[in-house]
């Protein structure tokens, strides 16, 4: 009976995830779709040939407070650096958002802009494929 | 799906097909209900296993020529690819595959209110055994 539930329970929401997947519209603001290649299971399975899997995810996923809560709160201490982060104070806003350093471990966080040396301007190479 | 229907054991639902006779249920249910599973469950969910074969197949189709010949590991979905002509039967099977997923979970839930009302009537049975007469 176990067996029955827990499968008839996933089938409802695999089916909801896969509608979801290919409508254009569901969470189109804050979810982020993607093919991705998926190497097929040691010793074949039902789905063997299913080595290309539709994916999906929202954009304000849990994966910050899975940063949050696995990586950086088990650590005493954490050196990060960017050189272009710094920029403007929303690009760095964003990224402690998206890297979970915006919440509980905001009052441990420590920033440190240095003075701008690098000369954007003499720096930086613009490709535009043909 | 294996666990529920394997083709050497039986699975799950093979399994439960062993027990309903012992189940408390009427006479005429306990004929009616492995036949349900045998005709409309099973059948259903071996159609499942080819439509979710079947759909990956288009998917994996649609991947390749989407990422100009599997050049890409990892696709996005924008909304050019929707639009995309080689999106298309990927999305018409993604469609029947969802179909068929409720499908199969509208029977399993059928099966598992039928076995349900065995189960309870099982329990209140053994309910009333274990309670004993007020001594006075």
């Amino acid at each position: 009976m176990a067996v029955l539930r827990s499968t008839q329970e996933k089938l409802v929401i695999l089916a909801s995830a896969v509608r979801s997947f290919f409508d254009p519209m569901a969470g189109a603001e804050d979810t982020v779709k993607w093919f991705q290649h998926d190497s097929p299971r040691r010793g074949g399975g039902m789905t063997s040939t299913a080595d290309r899997c539709p994916a999906g995810q929202p954009l304000r996923s849990p994966s910050h407070s899975h940063l949050e809560q696995r990586l950086f709160k088990k650590l005493d201490s954490v050196v990060m650096a960017s050189a272009t982060l710094g920029w403007s104070g929303a690009a760095s806003d964003y990224f402690n958002g998206r890297a979970g350093l915006a919440g509980e471990l905001a009052p441990r966080r420590r920033e440190l802009l240095t003075r701008f040396s690098l000369r954007l301007g003499d720096s930086r190479l613009l490709r535009i494929p043909r | 799906m294996k666990r529920l229907h394997g083709s050497k054991s039986g699975g799950a639902l093979g399994r439960i097909m062993q027990q309903v006779p012992s189940l408390k249920l009427p006479a005429r249910e306990k004929r009616a209900l492995p036949d349900y599973i045998e005709k409309q469950v099973i059948p259903e969910i071996l159609e499942l296993t080819f439509t979710i074969e079947d759909a990956f197949r288009n998917m994996s189709n649609a991947w390749y020529k989407l990422s100009q010949e599997g050049k890409v590991r990892a696709l996005r979905l924008t909304s050019a690819v929707y639009r995309h002509e080689a999106f298309l039967g990927a999305e018409t099977a993604g469609h029947h595959l969802a179909t068929s997923m409720d499908l199969v979970g509208e029977r399993l839930r059928g099966a598992i209110t039928r076995l349900s009302a065995g189960t309870t009537l099982l329990s209140n049975a053994t309910w009333r055994c274990c309670v004993q007469p007020k001594r006075n």
